[in-house]
């Protein structure tokens, strides 16, 4: 089946397999590894990626379903060689350890900060309660989606 | 607990760095947040295959026929493998990592399963096709036949006789005594004696990256093996499983997504160097999240006694302590786990008279093997809980019976190890129980409580491996650094530490220093990510061969200077002249001088721990590591009585590394550690009923997500006296030690009766409390 | 596999009716079902980009009354965001998975898949809802009570699909409250859950319906406990007393998230917590769909 939609701001189109997942459209045909695979189920929030501005779980959307839509992944933030202000405060902070999780946490702070600039902490711990980590303990995370915000707010 | 004041530092004399002790950005930290970093699975080469593994669906079974022609006839698919075409290879699972001494237990594994089948996800047989969907069509066209056989699921009962065997004789895979002191005699000088015993389950360590790699063969015949793991070392089992040399298999270790030990032991590699000699082509095998679960090793569920006697002041007479463990299907690295929960098994205490018995037996369950810890923090419930019910029997405060008994530096362990740096059991505890303040109030349905633990850690290895790391460091003619050390990185900030020491004694700025790491052919062989030995081994690897370039730098500068070496400096690329900046020679003309007179400005290095010859096998006594780091943790929760619900108000973990090489890292290591300790006591438990996996997945193995703890508040001490570089510690496995038995004595104070089994589910919550009801009334 | 995406609903109801396939809407339990191998549909027809099946409104239902209407393919993350809708369902709907899930996910989804354990149904049973079926044929209404067979099962046809949830418009009048316990804090499955609305008229307690999830094999209204509360100042009750009309009323299992007993004992808690919660309230605080 043909497939068009808009990844990272460019226009692609391709023919799939109906039953290809969103997750492998993006990580085997498009080849931007960045989005993980963590459980193929839902439930540890690796694969997140923007779909029309939601973030949602890459591994539970037939690619099909993404048809004319426009996605948004973890290698469509850095603007040329500046990071984004949430891979910025990640890194600064110290939020990254084994960095399988980061891709999907950093998106889903993307989705988080987009709706809600100024996030109260209960704010920010819904927005990352679909992302599980099991390094950190999410205390660096959580510093870095409050210093990302505060960043984004200052710039704007 | 009442309230304490910190117990204030000894005085410390810690050198002025430039770069170590600075929260520096990792290295590794820019690749992962935007997503250039390429695991193992993210890694593709054109022609390749995709393989997949047919496991046993039956705990305990004889293969009465295995057909595999209609997988092998379907289109696309290349090759299917049983155990008749890996000519019966078995896996030497318990043979840990590298060193040239094998102190093995005698146990292997079979690759693919032929004969019996031990455990729910054992391999038999292997697919390689031309698409993952093939190979997926292949697995469910393999006819396997099967008898069952009666199985055994509990390691008690796989002790007695009848039992069904799984380990000959006896299914005892190891067994440890500890004889120290006159048990009787202490015993008899205790004004009380406490019994009591603890439980823990098997747990799942939960990396987030599923086990995967890529093979294939290259223009040598070497097989290449690119691989998620902890242990590059593992090419030398995998080059005696195909019968090869051990110079044909190279692993090529990726950036890890979590291992927590369970990288440790072989996983997808063994069967991608099978498929990829077999059909001499790229291979790819990534395993599913149940395929995680199922095939790889949990923690050692243990159970454990405690007999103590104590005086009235709280001093502790005697101990008798007795472990068993459950050590699953195949004995992989249990008789070391094991030992590590032996020799532990008493605390950081000084008691005379101490005996241990402990013993691991085998059943048709998920085999276990190494886990963050290992067999410490299993020892560390034993020997916490015990510490609570002590003070509780004795009306004492909790924290004072630990410091009528904490060990000393110059005290010795249970095996009668010289504790020889420093030992801040009391600096930690009373920061850690000081931090938690004011205790909030209880109401008629919602129980506070507060719990602590003391727990020490071994870092570095079992001595009697002879434990060796080699790093090469070199400087390039513009004044940038290299380094080839062959470290996986598990996540930790392995490979950032080493070179944050190099960019130290080098003068260089950390962005100026590149690693080549975790590649068993071209990198020095740096050992094994694991057993929290990188820092101290590999840290102290790259600190030699670095000094000893630092050393002709200044050599060479101070007579291009005309001054003497001791009155230089190195930092920011430069030499300069201490107190006279405007006189220096830059890191690039520095080394091109050098280089034109013939000076090497590269070197290889070599560091070995302490060698010793293994313990007295009749006393347990001897010298087992490099080193101990001491800690603690103090937990505050609240019990709703109706529900059974535990909520963690407070968490505050304190540990004296040595030295923080990057502070961010190591609060990073202690806050995630901890997070795992809380799971552990709180909601972890990888259920097997009838060697059946009740928790297949995360939708049922829980693991704490950020709405379900606080984040732990980290405490870094640093009393510089650690044997790694600059004085460091270990801090990756002792940060998960004392979360448990801290929640588990907060818990046991909110409601006034112990729980003895892990994880403290809200059921397990409300049986207590009917039990305290139904003795009350 | 075939993927069909009809871009009506009464296409979708023919492709439905030729092709019996297997209906997709946020597809977050359609394809952990179909990775685990529970089912291998040779058709998917989605529905979850049909305009007229999104959103939340007034409208008249088959017996002229006026009803809040939700369309089945409103996502549960627009369900617990929506000013319109009773606090039960919002809240039901806040405790679906992870922000992932909810933005994804849809309330015909959780309630079609009939999982013993979902969220919105107790609150959608406890609200009166009634269920729009759609078929090649045309519609047919069914009370929520009465849609659910078993865990998993419903009675719809295979023909047919959920094209419409209804409630009553009184429904936004009451004061409602919706309490769960998961196995943890976050992505939490319930291991049980309960649903209360009800008027307070007086102080006392009238239009009560108590509805539980989690504990028997579909969701239930407690018949007896709301007989038996019907009247009561919610501070002449204690949580001794409605712990037997609550057991009489529930079958709970034993199961890896939880187990027959502790089921028993947190459901007395959760329904006494959401009563106390509806209680403390004088009436309804939601718009109302449009108003």
């Amino acid at each position: 089946m043909r497939i068009q939609c808009t990844v990272n701001g460019k226009s692609v189109e391709r023919d799939i397999s109906p039953d290809l997942r969103l997750l492998d459209f993006i990580r085997e045909t498009l080849q931007l590894t960045g989005t993980k695979e963590g459980c193929g189920e839902g439930e540890c929030g690796a694969c997140t990626v923007l779909l029309d501005g939601k973030a949602v779980n890459s591994c539970l959307v037939l690619a099909m379903q993404a048809d004319g839509s426009v996605i948004i992944t973890v290698e469509g933030l850095a603007d040329g060689q500046a990071l984004h202000p949430i891979q910025e405060a990640y890194v600064e902070v110290g939020a990254v350890q084994c960095g399988f999780c980061t891709p999907g946490f950093i998106m889903a702070t993307y989705a988080l900060l987009q709706d809600t600039p100024d996030p109260s902490e209960e704010e920010i711990l819904a927005g990352l309660e679909g992302n599980l980590c099991r390094c950190t303990g999410y205390s660096k995370i959580l510093d870095a989606v409050k210093l990302a915000a505060r960043r984004m707010r200052e710039s704007r | 607990m009442n309230r304490v004041t910190p117990k204030p530092l000894p005085e410390t004399n810690l050198p002025r760095l430039n770069q170590v002790g600075k929260p520096l950005r990792r290295i590794d930290a820019l690749g992962k947040a935007v997503g250039a970093t390429v695991y193992a699975a993210d890694y593709s080469m054109p022609n390749m295959l995709h393989a997949k593994v047919f496991r046993s669906p039956v705990p305990s079974a004889r293969i009465v026929k295995l057909d595999v022609s209609k997988a092998r006839a379907l289109p696309g698919v290349v090759c299917v493998m049983t155990g008749e075409d890996t000519h019966g290879a078995k896996l030497n699972t318990d043979l840990p990592g590298q060193t040239g001494r094998e102190t093995r237990a005698g146990s292997d594994a079979p690759v693919l399963a032929s004969d019996v089948v031990r455990y729910v996800g054992e391999p038999i047989a292997l697919v390689a096709a031309e698409t993952l969907a093939i190979a997926e069509q292949a697995l469910k066209q393999i006819e396997l036949e099967f008898e069952d056989l009666p199985g055994v699921y509990d390691p008690i009962e796989a002790m007695k006789p009848g039992a069904p065997i799984l380990f000959a004789p006896d299914n005892v895979v190891a067994r440890y005594k500890i004889r120290k002191g006159d048990l009787e005699a202490g015993m008899a000088q205790a004004d009380v004696i406490v019994e009591n015993t603890f439980k823990m389950p098997f747990v799942e360590h939960a990396y987030l990256e599923p086990d995967g790699g890529v093979a294939w063969v290259d223009e040598q015949g070497v097989i290449n093996i690119r691989v998620c793991t902890q242990v590059i070392e593992h090419f030398r089992s995998i080059a005696r499983a195909l019968n090869v040399p051990q110079n044909r298999i190279r692993i090529r270790g990726t950036m890890v997504g979590g291992g927590f030990g369970s990288k440790e032991d072989i996983t997808v590699e063994i069967f991608l160097a099978f498929l990829a000699r077999e059909t001499g082509r790229p291979v790819k095998l990534v395993y599913t999240r149940e395929e995680a679960f199922a095939a790889t090793s949990k923690r050692h569920p243990f159970t454990i006694t405690h007999r103590t006697g104590v005086r009235k002041d709280g001093r502790i007479t005697a101990s008798q302590v007795s472990m068993v463990a459950d050590s699953g299907a195949y004995p992989y690295l249990t008789p070391y786990v094991l030992l590590y929960a032996t020799a532990m098994a008493a605390g950081p205490y000084k008691i005379d008279n101490l005996h241990v018995d402990s013993v691991a037996a085998a059943t048709n369950q998920t085999f276990t093997s190494a886990f963050r810890g290992f067999g410490g923090p299993q020892a560390a419930l034993g020997y916490e809980q015990q510490m609570d019910e002590i003070a509780k029997t004795l009306g004492l405060d909790p924290l004072a019976v630990r410091q009528v008994n904490y060990m000393k530096t110059g005290d010795t362990t249970a095996t009668g190890q010289e504790v020889k740096t420093a030992a801040w059991l009391e600096e930690t505890a009373t920061r850690a129980v000081a931090a938690l303040g004011e205790q909030a109030a209880s109401t008629p349905t919602r129980k506070i409580g507060r719990g602590m633990a003391s727990t020490f850690q071994s870092y570095g290895r079992i001595m009697w491996f002879h434990d060796t790391s080699q790093a090469w460091v070199g400087m390039e003619q513009d004044g940038t650094a290299v380094i080839r050390c062959g470290v996986p990185d598990i996540g930790a900030g392995q490979s950032n530490s080493i070179c944050q020491i190099v960019a130290e004694i080098l003068g260089v700025p950390l962005d100026q220093v590149t690693i080549y790491a975790t590649d068993s052919a071209v990198t020095p062989l740096a050992g094994t990510s694991t057993a929290t030995r990188q820092l101290y081994m590999s840290g102290n690897a790259v600190s030699l061969a670095s000094n000893t370039i630092r050393a002709r730098l200044l050599t060479r500068a101070a007579v291009k200077l005309g001054v003497r070496g001791d009155e230089l400096e190195i930092a920011n690329s430069r030499v300069s002249v201490l107190g006279d900046e405007s006189r220096y020679i830059e890191h690039k003309d520095l080394v091109r001088l050098c280089a034109s007179e013939g000076i090497g400005l590269s070197h290889l290095a070599q560091f070995n721990a302490p060698f010793t010859e293994g313990l007295d096998p009749e006393t347990g006594q001897g010298d087992i590591w490099p080193d101990f780091t001491f800690g603690a943790q103090a937990v505050e929760v609240a019990v709703d009585t109706e529900t059974g619900e535990i909520e963690l108000l407070k968490s505050v973990a304190c540990h004296d590394v040595g030295r923080a090489i990057n502070p961010a890292a190591v609060h990073g290591q202690i806050a995630g550690g901890s997070h795992q300790g809380l799971g552990y006591a709180l909601m972890e438990d990888f259920e097997l009923q009838n060697g059946i996996i009740k928790t297949p997945s995360f939708a049922e193995y829980l693991i704490p997500t950020v709405l379900d703890f606080p984040t732990t508040q980290t405490i870094i001490l640093e009393s510089g006296t650690g044997v790694g570089p600059f004085g460091a510690k270990g801090i990756g496995e002792p940060a998960l030690t004392p979360a448990a038995p801290a929640v588990a004595n907060a818990v046991a104070d909110a409601l006034g009766v112990r729980i003895h089994q892990l994880p403290f589910t809200p059921k397990r919550v409300l049986a207590a409390m009917d039990a305290i009801r139904g003795a009350t009334t | 596999m075939r993927y069909l995406k009809p871009s009506s609903v009464s296409e979708a109801a023919d492709v439905l009716e030729s092709s019996r396939g297997m209906i997709l809407a946020g597809g977050t339990d359609a394809y952990v079902y179909m990775a685990e191998g529970f089912c291998h549909p040779e058709t998917l027809i989605d529905i979850s980009s049909i305009d007229t099946l999104r959103g939340i409104y007034v409208a008249t239902d088959d017996r002229e009354e006026e009803v809040i209407r939700i369309g089945a393919c409103t996502t549960i993350a627009e369900i617990a965001a929506s000013q319109d809708l009773p606090t039960c369902l919002r809240q039901g709907a806040r405790a679906v998975g992870s922000p992932q899930i909810r933005n994804l996910g849809t309330i015909g989804g959780n309630v079609c898949n009939a999982s013993p354990c979902g969220d919105t149904l107790a609150p959608l049973l406890c609200l009166d809802a009634r269920f729009v079926l759609r078929a090649s044929g045309g519609t047919r209404v069914i009370a929520c009570e009465d849609f659910f067979t078993g865990p998993k099962k419903t009675v719809l046809k295979p023909n047919e699909f959920l094209e419409f949830i209804e409630l009553p418009a009184s429904s936004c009048g009451k004061a409602s409250a919706f309490r769960m316990i998961g196995n943890r804090k976050g992505q939490a499955i319930s291991q049980a859950n309960a649903s209360v609305s009800l008027v307070m008229v007086d102080g006392r307690m009238s239009d009560l319906r108590v509805a539980v999830g989690s504990v028997a094999p579909v969701p239930l209204r407690l018949g007896k406990l709301e007989e038996f509360l019907t009247g009561k100042r919610v501070k002449e009750v204690s949580l001794a007393m409605f712990k037997e009309p609550i057991l009489e009323g529930i079958r709970p299992i034993d199961d890896v998230r939880s187990s027959a007993s502790y089921r028993q004992e947190v459901t007395v808690a959760l329904v006494f917590d959401a009563l106390a919660e509806c209680a403390s309230k004088d009436s309804g605080e939601c718009e109302g769909a449009g108003a």
